[in-house]
């Protein structure tokens, strides 16, 4: 008795708990403008650190499994990011997303491309000032984002 | 000398199981977003958890009691139950979060497929469990643990501004260039919680029973819990001044584990950076096989069944396959893919929801003459740990509508 009573405890609090985590995480249907301007300050926060990452990695500072490792999860997340930023926004909004986007695809891009030019000191010099440039964009078009929601601006 | 060996060995255990992957994450965001504004955060969190796991040693030694036998008389068979249900689950996310954090430390050192090393990781927490003797467990993963200490050298080494961190004790507001207050008040919450996750104390409880303390052991209990998780709280407080320094001034709000690393390596160069996955491998690994003997300490003291890591697995069939189960479930958890970050920051923020149940007894128990007689807690402790009390009361009834509010603290 007492088993079937954990079990059943245990199922409805994970149900629970789970329903909590996808209504907290996940922005479901239109993006609005906060949705939008947080998903992509998170994009620009990583286009900011794969600057860091590549000029790391320009200096030799790295190890060779962190670098791929790191890159891997750098990659990953800006995927995740990329994914949230495919929802319709609103019309006033729809050209940004459309950058945003297109930013998001080229930080990705380069930051895969870095695992090819590893020793290549020229292009990472390259890859970094882009990437930081990504960043700073992305930041501005968040603002936007924020501006629309009523937030303010919001770095 | 043996003495001191048993005190070192309390204090390492303390530190070892006070920094796991949800304060490397967490403490780390927490300074890129809020720079030095959450460190009063930590220090009252470290307060909180040195007191009542000096009142849980103490109650473990004069009653030979450890906590969850504390919350079964307290709470009931039916309140107990749920309490023992929850806990549980959340010791299962933690565990799960820790496995996928020792694989992507692993992976850092390797460069293999994170899958294979989450199995990897499984194996290795399995067979230290199973073979090394308890007080081994605390010496392996206490002692190793401390490498992370590497984290100190690397906050002075960014030079923060040690005014601006000094402020950073008192609570204030944040300001222009950080997010909200309602972002503010989701890391508040989630660092508070995370210095304070319950299977701390039924680890820390159910060690000193393993390690068959008594009356004699009180002054030990009281150094251990003290320096300890000072050392603890110096440690986070760490991590949040390097995370300051390396993310804010650029901009970056760390997602990932791997991020977790950055500040030692720039401060440090390569050598940081070894020290620093080395520090984190031991820590996780501390912490992933606490949540995993904690559930299984908190199922057998619930049923009343024979447990300890001292007696044979034949003497202790329940309690050994209930923390090999853990291992499991969290081994398939993790297997799933899910990305341990976001794992650990959903059970620290629903720890924080258990943290009364958990805390309460423990408060009762210590503060009861009758039980305690010459041990009761003195009015300083009783005050004091009302005042925590009441304010973990206060974080369990703001962590979901502030983790629904703020899309788990991205706005």
């Amino acid at each position: 008795m007492r088993a079937i009573g954990i079990a059943i405890l245990a199922v409805l609090f994970a149900v629970a708990a789970t329903s909590f985590y996808r209504a907290a995480s996940e922005p479901t249907g239109a993006m609005s403008p906060e949705d939008f301007a947080r998903s992509t300050r998170l994009v620009a926060s990583d286009a900011h650190e794969a600057s860091l990452f590549v000029a790391l990695l320009r200096g030799d500072r790295l190890t060779h499994a962190f670098a791929k490792t790191h890159r891997e999860k750098l990659l990953e997340s800006i995927r995740d990011e990329s994914r949230s930023l495919r929802d319709p926004v609103p019309a006033e909004l729809r050209a940004h997303a459309e950058r945003v986007r297109a930013l998001a695809a080229q930080a990705e891009n380069i930051v895969a491309d870095t695992q090819p030019r590893e020793g290549d000191v020229d292009a990472l010099r390259r890859y970094e000032g882009e990437l930081a440039g990504i960043g700073d964009e992305l930041g501005e078009l968040a603002g936007i984002g924020d501006e629309l929601g009523g937030l303010g601006a919001h770095p | 000398m043996n003495a001191f060996a048993d005190l070192a060995l309390g204090i390492m255990t303390a530190l070892g199981g006070f920094v796991d992957i949800g304060e490397l994450v967490f403490a780390v965001e927490g300074g890129a977003r809020f720079q030095f504004l959450t460190l009063w955060v930590v220090a009252l969190g470290t307060v909180g958890i040195i007191v009542y796991s000096e009142m849980s040693g103490r109650i473990a030694a004069v009653l030979h009691k450890p906590t969850f036998e504390l919350i079964r008389e307290s709470q009931g068979e039916r309140r107990g139950l749920a309490i023992l249900v929850a806990s549980n689950l959340v010791n299962l996310l933690t565990c799960a979060a820790e496995i996928g954090g020792i694989a992507i430390v692993l992976q850092m050192f390797v460069g293999l497929e994170q899958r294979m090393l989450v199995l990897a990781a499984a194996v290795l927490l399995f067979l230290s469990i199973w073979f090394l003797e308890f007080r081994w467990i605390e010496r392996v993963y206490g002692l190793l643990g401390l490498i992370l200490l590497v984290y100190v050298a690397t906050a002075a080494a960014l030079q923060p501004d040690w005014r601006e961190v000094a402020r950073g004790l008192i609570p204030g507001a944040p300001r222009a260039g950080m997010p909200g207050w309602s972002v503010y008040a989701y890391f508040a919450v989630g660092l508070f919680s995370s210095v304070l996750m319950p299977y701390e104390l039924y680890f820390y409880s159910s060690g000193g029973i393993e390690d068959n303390w008594t009356e004699k052991d009180l002054s030990a209990n009281f150094l251990t819990s003290t320096v300890g998780f000072t050392l603890g709280g110096l440690l986070t407080m760490a991590l949040i001044v390097s995370g300051a320094q390396a993310f804010f001034p650029r901009g970056i709000d760390p997602q990932v584990l791997s991020s977790s690393a950055l500040p030692a390596l720039l401060a440090l160069g390569k050598p940081g950076l070894v020290f620093a996955l080395l520090g984190m491998l031991f820590a996780i690994g501390g912490a992933a096989v606490e949540t995993a003997l904690a559930s299984a300490y908190n199922l057998a003291q619930f049923f009343g069944w024979p447990w300890g890591k001292s007696k044979r697995p034949s003497q202790a069939k329940r309690f050994t396959l209930a923390w090999i189960s853990m291992l499991v479930m969290g081994l398939a958890i993790a297997m799933s893919g899910v990305n341990p970050v976001h794992i650990v920051e959903y059970s620290v923020v629903f720890a924080v929801v258990v943290l009364p149940f958990t805390y309460y007894p423990i408060l009762a128990t210590a503060g009861d003459s009758k039980s305690m007689k010459q041990h009761v807690n003195s009015r300083f402790v009783q005050v004091l740990g009302w005042l925590m009390f009441a304010l973990i009361v206060a974080a369990a009834l703001a962590a979901v509508p502030l983790m629904y509010a703020t899309h788990m603290g991205e706005s």
